[in-house]
C-alpha cells in the first residue's frame, strides 16, 4: 500500500548538502593547471617559432639580395675584364707603346728524345682542380663563369 | 553488501517534484494511469508527461519512462479545499471552462509577440536569423565560387601592379671562353607626372644625373605641364647601373628606377658581324643574337630561343594615385636565365682578320671584303669577318654578316670543283692533256682566258695552275664521255654535293642559298661558264665550305658557328657535330691539294705563299665578274666590276686551316683587281697569326719548297 505523497517542506528543499571534499576535484584542478601551462607553452612556442621563421626569412631575403647584387657585380667585372683582355684594347695599347705586329715566327725543332726525357722527369703540367682555393683567378673566363653559375643555381 | 545510494539525494531532489506532479491527481482516480494524450481541464491544456514513478511490489520505485516530448516545467496548482471536480461539474454544468490549449485557442494577434510570449519571439528570432544566415551563406557561396574569380581579379587589379622581371640574357663566348657579348645591369628611368609636385626641382635633379639632351628636357617639361598628365613616361633607358642607383637613392617622388640589362660587346666591334645586335628590350634582332635569342620573332623565323630565358613577375601593391606601398613587393615568378652559347669563333683570329681586311680594303679602295677562317677537320668557323665602305667612304665592320648573306659569282675558285669532279669521275687525270686555245665561241659568246696565248697543250694541273677558263670547260665536257648533257648534269650534281645552291647548316638569319640553276635551266654560254665560276652565285661561306672539302680529304663538313651551350647548372653541353659527307675520294682530294699547292708555288696565287716562311700553303685564286643591277658586268662608266678571291689552306701537306679572302669591287684598271693580287696577300699575312693562335706547327715531312720546284 503506497503511502500518500507529501510535499517536502520548503526548508528541506532549500537546504544545501553539507560541504565536503569531493574526491578527484583536486586532480581536475591539477589537470586544468597542467593543461593551461601546456597550452600556454605551445602558444609561446608557436610564437617563438613564427618569429624565428620570420627572422630566417628576412635573412634569406637579405642573402638573396646579396647574391643578386654580387652576381650583378660579377657580370660587370667580367665585362670589364673581357674589355681589358680584348684584342682591340691590347692592340691599341701596344700601338701606343710603339709595338708592331710580329712578322716572323721561328719554330725550333726539338729532339724527340730530349722531349721524352723532359716529360719523364717533370711529368705533365699540373692542372689544379677548378674549385681549388686560389685557382679561380687563373681559370678560363668560361670555366669561372660556369662555376659561378652552378653555385648560383644552388642558391635558395 | 550492496552499495546503497544515499537516500537524501533522491528524497531531496526528485521526490518533491514527483509529489507536486501527483498532487492534483491524488485520490483513487489519480491512481489510474491516465490515457496518453488525454487532457485534463484542471491541468490546463498541456499534456502531462507520463513520468509518474511506479513502484514495485517491494516498494522500490521504478524509474520513470523517458520523456516523449520536450520537457516542460509546469507549475501545477496546489489542491484547494473546494468542491470536487465532479461535484462542480454537476452543480454547474455551464459555462464551459475556457479552453487554454494553444492549438485550439483563438490566436490573439495583438499579443502574439508580447512580453509574455517569449517562445514565439524566440522562434521568430530564430527563423529570422536562420533566413539571414542562409541568405548570407548563399551570398558567400556565390562570392567564393561563381563570382569569386572575377571579383578577386578585379580587386587585385585595383591594388596590385605587375612588373616583369627580365631574365638574364645568356652570354656569348668565343671558343676560348672569352666573352664576346655579355649583359650588364643597367637602369631604366621613368617618371609618373601625376605624382610629381615639384616639376622644376625634379627636372633639375634628373638633368644633373642624366645630363638630359634639349629634346629630352623639352619632352619632359611638356609632359609635366600637360593638363591631362600621363601616369608613365620614359626619361631614358639603358642608363648606367651606378647612375640608376644614385637616382634611386634620392627617392624622388614620381621618379621610377627599374632594373634592366644592357648588352655590350667587350671586344668592341670585334665579331659584331656575326654576333649581331639586340634591341633596347634585349631581344635579338640580327645575327646570332636573333638566331639564338630572337624571342617570338626569332621563333617565328624557325630559330631556337636559347639566350633569352623566361622573364619573371613581380607584384606590388599600390595606394591610390599609383604610389607603391613599401614592402609590398613580392616575386610571384622567378625569372629563368637564358643559356649561354660558346661559339667556334676565336676572338683573336677574328680581330686579326678584321684588321687585315680593313687595311686591305682601304689600301685598294675596294667596296667591301670578307674573310672566313675554318678549321679544316671540324668545319668550325674560326673567324667570319665582313667590312664595307659606308656612304662617307669609311671602311667599317658591318653590322650584318654579309659573308653569309651576299652571294657572288665566285670566278675561278670554282675551277677547283670542276677539276675535282673530273678527276673523281675518272674523266681526266692530273696528267691528262687538252689543246687549249685562248678563246672559243660558245653559243653567242666568245669566251676566253684571262690572257692571250697560242693554242697550248695543257695538262689538267696546268689548267688549274694557270687558271685557264677554256681548259676548265674542256674538263667539264669530258665528264660526259662524249655526252654533253651527261657532262653538265654530272657537273651540276657535283656542285650540289659541294654545297652550292642551298643554305649551309649555319642557317644564319638572312643567309642566302646562292643561285645555282638546274642544269637543264642553263642556257647559252651559261652551260659552260659554270665550270669556271660564272653563271652561278655563291656566298663566301658556301665557297669556303666547298674548298674545305678538298682540304679535308674529300669530305664536305658543314660549317659550324656554335660549339656548345652552358645550361642552367653551368654544365657544358656540346652542340651536335657538323654533318659531313664525302664528295670526292681521298686520293682525288690529295691530287687536287697538290695542284692547289702548285697554284701557290708557281701559279696565279704565288703571293699567297710569299712571306709565309714556315708553311707550304695551297689555294686557288678567283677573279669573278660581278653582275650589275642593269645586267652585264660593267658599271655606269663602262668598267668591269670584279670580285677577287683567294681560297686556300695550310699546311699544304696536312691541311688544318682553310681560309677564304674576298675583295669586292677592287679597282678595275689596277693590277690589284685579281684574286692573286688583291686577296692572296691577305691570306699570306694571316697564316702566321692563325698558326700562332691555333698552335699549328709545320709538318714533320714537308713538300719541297716552291723555290726548289
Amino acid at each position: 500500500m503506497a503511502a500518500p505523497l507529501r510535499t517536502a517542506p520548503l526548508a528541506a528543499r532549500r537546504v544545501s548538502p553539507d560541504l565536503q571534499l569531493v574526491p578527484g576535484r583536486s586532480r581536475v584542478a591539477w589537470f586544468m593547471v597542467v593543461l593551461t601551462v601546456l597550452v600556454g607553452a605551445v602558444m609561446i612556442g608557436a610564437v617563438f617559432l613564427h618569429t624565428r621563421l620570420a627572422e630566417r626569412q628576412l635573412q634569406i631575403d637579405s642573402l638573396e639580395r646579396s647574391v643578386n647584387e654580387e652576381q650583378e657585380q660579377f657580370d660587370v667585372l667580367r665585362a670589364q675584364r673581357a674589355e681589358l683582355r680584348s684584342p682591340t684594347r691590347l692592340a691599341t695599347e701596344a700601338t701606343t707603346l710603339g709595338m708592331i705586329p710580329g712578322s716572323e715566327t721561328e719554330y725550333i725543332s726539338v729532339d724527340p728524345m730530349i722531349l721524352a726525357i723532359t716529360i719523364a722527369r717533370t711529368g705533365e703540367v699540373p692542372v689544379g682542380e677548378m674549385t681549388e682555393l686560389g685557382t679561380n683567378a687563373r681559370m678560363r673566363p668560361l670555366d669561372q663563369f660556369r662555376l659561378v653559375k652552378s653555385v648560383s643555381q644552388e642558391a635558395p | 553488501m550492496s552499495r546503497r545510494t544515499p537516500p537524501s539525494r533522491t528524497a531531496g531532489r526528485t521526490a518533491p517534484r514527483v509529489a507536486e506532479r501527483r498532487t492534483p491527481a491524488s485520490g483513487p482516480q489519480a491512481r489510474r494511469s491516465p490515457r496518453p494524450g488525454s487532457t485534463d481541464p484542471g491541468l490546463g491544456s498541456y499534456r502531462v508527461p507520463q513520468r509518474t514513478a511506479a513502484r514495485t511490489a517491494d516498494g522500490r520505485r521504478t524509474p520513470p519512462p523517458p520523456p516523449t516530448r520536450a520537457r516542460r516545467e509546469i507549475t501545477l496548482r496546489e489542491p484547494t479545499p473546494q468542491p470536487s471536480r465532479e461535484h462542480r461539474r454537476k452543480a454547474q454544468p455551464a459555462p464551459t471552462p475556457p479552453r487554454r490549449r494553444v492549438v485550439a485557442a483563438a490566436p490573439d494577434r495583438r499579443h502574439r509577440f508580447s512580453a509574455g510570449r517569449p517562445r514565439r519571439r524566440l522562434i521568430l528570432l530564430l527563423v529570422t536569423l536562420l533566413v539571414a544566415l542562409v541568405a548570407l551563406l548563399v551570398k558567400v557561396g556565390r562570392l567564393q565560387t561563381a563570382d569569386g574569380e572575377a571579383l578577386r581579379a578585379a580587386g587585385a587589379e585595383q591594388w596590385t601592379r605587375e612588373v616583369t622581371l627580365p631574365a638574364d640574357r645568356g652570354t656569348i663566348f668565343d671558343r676560348n671562353g672569352e666573352e664576346l657579348a655579355v649583359s650588364i645591369p643597367a637602369a631604366s628611368i621613368s617618371i609618373n607626372p601625376q605624382l610629381i609636385t615639384d616639376a622644376e626641382g625634379t627636372l633639375r635633379m634628373l638633368n644633373q644625373l642624366l645630363v638630359l639632351t634639349p629634346e629630352e628636357d623639352a619632352k619632359l617639361r611638356a609632359e609635366l605641364a600637360a593638363t591631362d598628365k600621363k601616369g608613365f613616361v620614359y626619361v631614358r633607358r639603358a642608363v648606367d647601373g651606378s647612375i640608376g642607383e644614385q637616382l634611386a637613392a634620392l627617392d624622388i617622388v614620381g621618379v621610377n628606377v627599374d632594373r634592366e640589362d644592357l648588352r655590350v660587346l667587350p671586344g668592341g666591334e670585334t665579331g659584331r658581324s656575326v654576333i649581331g645586335r639586340t634591341d633596347i628590350d634585349g631581344i635579338g634582332t640580327a645575327g646570332l643574337e636573333l638566331q639564338y635569342g630572337g624571342g617570338e620573332a626569332g621563333v617565328a623565323l624557325g630559330y631556337e630561343d636559347i639566350l633569352t630565358g623566361t622573364p619573371g613577375l613581380l607584384t606590388r601593391e599600390v595606394a591610390p594615385k599609383g604610389r607603391s606601398i613599401p614592402g609590398s613587393e613580392q616575386v610571384a615568378l622567378d625569372p629563368v636565365p637564358g643559356q649561354d652559347i660558346v661559339l667556334t669563333l676565336d676572338r683573336s683570329i677574328q680581330f686579326a682578320t678584321e684588321e687585315a681586311l680593313l687595311t686591305r680594303v682601304n689600301e685598294l679602295g675596294a667596296r667591301s671584303g670578307y674573310v672566313i677562317v675554318m678549321d679544316t677537320d671540324s668545319g668550325d668557323v674560326l673567324a667570319m669577318s665582313s667590312v664595307r665602305r659606308n656612304d662617307e667612304g669609311v671602311v667599317e665592320i658591318t653590322t650584318g654578316n654579309n659573308a653569309a648573306v651576299n652571294a657572288y659569282e665566285p670566278g675561278s675558285v670554282a675551277k677547283v670543283v670542276t677539276v675535282a669532279a673530273g678527276l673523281n669521275q675518272g674523266a681526266v687525270t692530273p696528267d691528262s692533256t687538252f689543246v687549249v686555245p685562248w678563246r672559243r665561241q660558245y653559243a653567242d659568246d666568245l669566251l676566253s682566258d684571262s690572257h692571250q696565248h697560242p693554242d697550248e697543250l695543257m695538262t689538267v694541273e696546268q689548267i688549274l695552275v694557270e687558271s685557264s677558263n677554256i681548259g676548265t670547260i674542256d674538263i667539264q665536257e669530258s665528264m660526259g664521255f662524249g655526252d654533253w648533257d651527261a657532262a653538265r648534269q654530272s657537273h651540276w650534281e657535283y656542285l650540289r654535293s659541294f654545297g652550292f645552291g642551298e643554305r649551309t647548316a649555319l642557317n644564319f638569319p638572312g643567309e642566302s642559298p646562292g643561285i645555282l640553276k638546274h642544269w637543264t635551266d642553263l642556257w647559252g654560254s651559261e652551260r659552260v661558264t659554270v665550270a669556271y665560276g660564272q653563271g652561278f652565285a655563291a656566298t663566301p661561306i658556301q665557297m669556303i665550305s666547298a674548298i674545305n672539302a678538298i682540304a679535308n680529304d674529300g669530305v664536305y663538313v658543314a660549317p659550324q658557328l656554335v660549339s656548345a651551350y652552358v645550361d642552367g647548372d653551368g654544365e657544358l653541353v656540346d652542340a651536335p657535330a657538323a654533318e659531313e659527307h664525302e664528295v670526292v675520294r681521298p686520293e682525288i682530294a690529295e691530287q687536287v691539294q697538290n695542284m692547289m699547292h702548285q697554284v701557290a708555288c708557281r701559279g696565279t696565287g704565288k703571293l699567297a705563299q710569299e712571306g709565309v716562311a714556315n708553311f707550304n700553303v695551297a689555294g686557288k685564286t678567283g677573279t669573278g665578274l660581278k653582275s650589275q643591277p642593269g645586267g652585264g658586268y660593267t658599271d655606269a662608266s663602262g668598267n668591269r666590276v670584279y670580285y677577287a678571291s683567294f681560297a686556300g689552306f695550310f699546311p699544304a701537306e696536312d691541311p688544318q686551316v682553310t681560309v677564304l679572302v674576298s675583295i669586292d669591287e677592287p679597282p678595275a684598271g689596277d693590277i690589284n683587281r685579281f684574286g692573286g693580287t688583291a686577296a692572296a696577300p691577305v691570306f699570306a699575312g694571316l697564316v702566321p697569326v692563325i698558326a700562332h693562335e691555333m698552335g699549328v706547327q709545320p709538318p714533320a715531312v714537308a713538300f719541297e719548297s716552291c723555290s726548289a720546284g
